[in-house]
């Protein structure tokens, strides 16, 4: 068997020199004379070696270790800002629920067990932080410790239990996730429901494994879509209108309200315009909808209370005095004198009268 | 599971050739490790060799004689923008090549169209139940694929013990076999990407962390090379592996036009470039070469004069000892170990080692 020896390669790279110079020749003879055949331009590889893999590897995850580090900072901040209901309690780590709005989560399982290994060793350096949610609690901070903690075997964990609204949780959460840009609620809302119709996820919870969310996080977004058709046309035109906790509250007045759909939508409506006119920069002043609604709804309710006519005798006395009501006149008696029987008949004789004459016309 | 049970067996010579060395000394080997080897039952009682045997084997001399240790681990996609270049084939002989020169390897068929899971012995198509039916053993039917690894596949990740074959014992080449649903990977790694969260990093983010060592369910710390075979389209799953690469090997064939495709390869990598500072160094290997034909000696002028840095010296020449097509049906085997003596044989086990001089990880 021969091998591809140097002076063999050698050959037949002088025998490929000398077939094409012929075949060249033959060609363009062929051809009646010299043709120029249109040239290709032929890209060549890059000359420069770039970073390796394991650099860029590397440099992406300092990055994000920077950016998480910041925003972290921020949303401590946040955190601390808010009123305590209890400073130091121990709770059941089964109570404990991750916050819906976490946008994404990711937790690497080499890196949760480190944390582990020294909550183990050192214990918890510092109470996570939760808030109440029926019997149960919710993780504003604290995600990675706790699911240490549960890794570890422990059953309950020191946690500082605040007082936190809908909104505030979710800033708190956004914040602490900001150097993720991503998708806004309602776009994650499509992609979830793309990912479910295709069959790319089976169910919910393989939604929520493969976009690395909570499963209340998919059931959430995925609810915004069910919004009545007036509230998504300004959702389709400004996605980020909405975020899932304002979502919750315009649900819940929506069941309160089941009437006022049109009214609610012209709210977000409202919102929306708000939004188009607000400065870049503008923290936002969070246009509160349940206010809005309510006032509005308030300021139509005085049923026109019908007049009260007043008949007096000649001295002044008021004798009768009578209302409307849809489809009733009603007399009332304002004199004690008078009995009711008798007043009909002069009632029935006066409207008889009436009666007579509107046939006639 | 265990592997794969291959009948073919092997003589001293064949072993000799397989490990580039002399039959005496092969005879050495086995006797200096101690690795139990059945002699033939009746008549001579010449020593037969199991394809376990070889690779065991390859394993100890590479240890013991600190032969071509590897210097540095490197990961490397086989692509090809176009089809019919010998991609499958070349991968398939390369994986089974480099752990016979002691060089641990793992191979990730990255190809929903499973060629080089097929070219294993491994039929992507077949359930458990005709596994059964026809008598094969558990392992063959794949159950999981490259996917698999991911932590947000929908179905949860799987540890690589439970994902990885081996079809010729532990000390051949392992395999993370691929099928159609290899497919879906594509699609979530789009979905990620919507979702702002960069998916093209997401494959070379695995191999690092797998090469740390630190996660015990995806350890890739003991492989020295890391090949993917990568499906010729330019999709999400090729572009996140060549970025995970520090090499990409693109198999020509010399019968056929290629520069087309090289050059469309190279755009790819400059792209790769501009955007990510990054890209795998290009080899060209050509194929099918014949010397016989005119076309392709032209081809050869004509692609080494315009890719002379990346062309790679070894070639492979034609010969009918390739089989035309990937096929299951008498499990064809990697040229290099069903006919080691051939010319086929002889010439990829040539570019093998020219392949790995050239990427450092040899001397």
């Amino acid at each position: 068997m021969a091998k591809n020896t140097e002076t063999e390669k050698d050959f037949i790279w002088q025998l490929a020199q000398q077939r094409q110079a012929t075949n060249t020749q033959a060609d363009s003879n062929a051809a009646g004379g010299a043709t120029v055949a249109p040239r290709m331009k032929l890209n060549a590889p890059p000359v420069s070696k770039g970073i390796s893999a394991e650099q860029l590897y590397q440099d992406e995850q300092n990055k994000a270790k920077e950016k998480e580090q910041s925003a972290e900072n921020r949303a401590s901040s946040l955190v601390n800002s808010l009123p305590v209901l209890a400073q130091y309690r121990k709770l059941d780590l089964n109570l404990i629920d991750d916050s819906p709005y976490q946008p994404r989560r990711f937790y690497e399982p080499a890196k949760l067990d480190k944390l582990g290994e020294s909550m183990r060793a050192a214990g918890l350096a510092e109470p996570i932080v939760v808030r109440v949610n029926g019997d149960r609690y919710e993780l504003i901070a604290g995600h990675r410790r706790t699911r240490a903690a549960r890794n570890i075997g422990w059953t309950e964990i020191d946690a500082r239990i605040i007082i936190c609204t809908d909104l505030e949780a979710e800033k708190i959460a956004l914040v602490h996730n900001e150097g993720k840009v991503g998708l806004t609620d309602y776009e994650r809302a499509h992609l979830y429901h793309r990912a479910l119709e295709h069959g790319i996820a089976k169910n919910q919870t393989e939604a929520a494994a493969m976009f690395s969310v909570n499963q209340s996080t998919v059931s959430y977004c995925l609810k915004m879509l069910t919004f009545p058709s007036e509230i998504l046309v300004y959702l389709d035109k400004n996605p980020g209108l909405i975020r899932i906790a304002q979502a919750r509250e315009i649900f819940k007045l929506l069941e309160e309200f089941p009437a006022e759909t049109a009214l609610i939508a012209e709210a977000v409506g409202r919102m929306a315009e708000l939004a188009d006119n607000r400065d870049e920069d503008d923290d936002e002043d969070r246009f509160n909808i349940k206010t809005w609604v309510l006032q509005k709804i308030a300021a139509r309710k005085p049923l026109k209370r019908p007049a009260r006519h007043l008949i007096p005798d000649r001295s002044g006395k008021a004798l009768f005095s009578t209302r409307t009501s849809e489809k009733e006149v009603i007399i009332k008696l304002e004199d004690g004198s008078l009995d009711a029987e008798t007043v009909q008949k002069w009632i029935n004789a006066a409207l008889r009268e009436r009666a007579e004459k509107v046939n006639v016309e | 599971m265990q592997g794969r049970i291959l009948s073919k067996t092997f003589k001293a010579q064949a072993v000799a050739t397989l490990l580039s060395t002399s039959s005496d000394s092969v005879r050495r080997y086995v006797d200096e490790s101690g690795i139990s080897v059945l002699r033939q039952e009746t008549g001579p009682k010449t020593r037969i060799f199991s394809i376990e045997n070889i690779y065991e084997l390859a394993q100890w001399r590479s240890k013991t004689y600190a032969k071509n240790r590897a210097k540095k681990p490197v990961v490397v996609t086989i692509y090809a923008p176009k089809g019919g270049v010998g991609k499958t084939t070349t991968t398939s002989n390369l994986a089974s090549i480099l752990p016979l020169m002691g060089l641990k390897t793992l191979a990730i068929d990255l190809d929903f169209q499973s060629n080089l899971t097929l070219s294993f012995g491994y039929d992507s198509e077949l359930s458990p139940e005709e596994a059964a039916e026809a008598n094969l053993p558990a392992d063959r039917y794949v159950e999981y694929h490259f996917g698999h690894l991911f932590s947000n596949w929908p179905t949860g990740a799987q540890p690589l013990e439970r994902v990885i074959k081996k079809p010729y014992g532990e000390h051949g080449p392992h395999l993370i076999p691929s099928d159609v649903t290899l497919d879906r990977l594509d699609t979530i790694m789009t979905f990620d990407a919507l979702e702002g969260r960069n998916s093209d990093t997401a494959i070379n983010r695995l191999i690092r962390e797998g090469r740390a060592g630190t996660n015990p369910a995806l350890d890739l710390s003991e492989y020295d090379v890391i090949l993917f075979d990568a499906a010729p389209a330019k999709n999400r799953m090729t572009r996140g592996s060549l970025l995970a690469s520090d090499y990409v090997v693109a198999p020509i064939s010399l019968e056929k036009y290629s520069t087309k495709a090289v050059s469309y390869l190279s755009s790819v990598l400059h792209e790769m470039n501009n955007e990510y500072n990054r890209c795998p160094e290009l080899i060209i290997v050509g194929n099918f070469f014949d010397q016989n034909r005119a076309r392709v000696l032209n081809q050869l002028q004509t692609i080494r004069s315009a890719y002379e840095n990346c062309w790679l010296d070894s070639i492979i020449r034609r010969s009918e000892d390739f089989p035309k097509t990937a096929s299951l049906d008498e499990f064809d085997l990697p040229l290099c170990i069903s006919k080691p003596s051939s010319i086929g044989a002889g010439d990829l086990r040539t570019v093998a080692e020219a392949l790995m001089k050239r990427m450092g990880v040899i001397d």
